[in-house]
């Protein structure tokens, strides 16, 4: 980690720094673990997506947006929402598409961590 | 999406070191909570679900104010929330924040006995105010409490000195 301070674009860093402070290393562990949890979480929802459970599903999703919305991660947000939107009309293709969607935002802030860090 | 995030370094000042619940089966949303509500001078208790929240409740000193997510494993906010109004002697001050938004919605959560009812993604200059007012409530009814207390002590002592009083009316007139 360089004495930089670093710039995540998926997420907004005023936000973290206003919860955590300005110790770097706080902030580096606290989006470890939320990209950890995150992606525990995913995996739930792609199983009860897969199994066309709405409930369970729309219940995950909810669980996913809590932390993404209050950290400022607003492309997953939005994404979460299309995804909600789509199993309410049950269609469940474009929610599979979009959840793939979700994914990859994911994996890229992990990206932006891993490097920024 | 509301993201009105500013938060203002403020130590509240009427009690020391409030012990405030949070209780979130999110373990990401549970620890942006933690490290906001620390910084504000709380002492903060986690629960992973509502059955622990509960436990928590049952010991020795419990939390007074509780902030409790609706959706949880094992027991809900809400049937968490109605049991702590039905079966617990003590009022512990109630936040509930959650995703689900919409009246009814708000109204089953007050009404199982919240005291308040915040939505998620979490604004922390709101849930400050709202912690704070809490935190105001409670200093009143632990003054309630304390005053309650020491009348029923007074009411003691005077019926105490009544009956000696008794006593000696009873004696002199022996006499």
């Amino acid at each position: 980690m360089t004495n930089k301070k670093p710039s995540i674009s998926l997420i907004d860093m005023e936000i973290m720094t206003n919860i955590f402070g300005s110790n770097q290393v706080v902030i580096r562990e606290y989006l470890k673990n939320f990209i950890k949890v995150t992606f525990e979480l995913l995996e739930k929802t792609e199983d009860a997506i897969h199994k066309k459970n709405r409930q369970l599903a729309l219940d995950y999703l909810h669980k996913l947006k809590s932390p993404v919305g209050t950290i400022g991660f607003k492309k997953m947000y939005q994404l979460c929402e299309k995804t909600e939107e789509k199993i309410n009309q049950e269609d469940w293709s474009t929610a599979t598409a979009i959840y793939n969607d979700i994914e990859k935002i994911l994996r890229k802030l992990q990206i932006e961590v891993e490097k920024e860090f | 999406m509301e993201l009105n995030q500013s938060i203002e370094k403020k130590t509240p000042q009427s009690l020391d070191t409030l012990k405030v619940l949070i209780a979130d089966d999110n373990e990401a949303m549970r620890e942006l909570l933690r490290a906001t509500v620390t910084q504000w001078g709380y002492h903060v208790v986690e629960a992973a679900d509502g059955e622990q929240a509960w436990k928590i409740l049952q010991q020795p000193n419990p939390p007074q104010l509780l902030i409790l997510d609706w959706v949880m494993p094992k027991l809900d906010g809400i049937a968490l929330c109605q049991r702590i109004r039905n079966e617990l002697d003590s009022y512990p001050y109630i936040i509930f924040l959650t995703q689900r938004s919409g009246m009814t919605n708000i109204m089953q959560g007050l009404e199982a006995g919240a005291d308040e009812f915040l939505l998620k993604p979490v604004n922390f200059t709101e849930l400050r105010s709202r912690v704070f007012a809490g935190e105001r409530i409670i200093s009143y009814l632990n003054i309630i409490k304390e005053q309650k207390q020491e009348l029923t002590a007074s009411a003691e002592r005077i019926k105490k000195l009544e009956a000696l009083l008794a006593d000696l009316r009873s004696n002199k007139g022996d006499k």
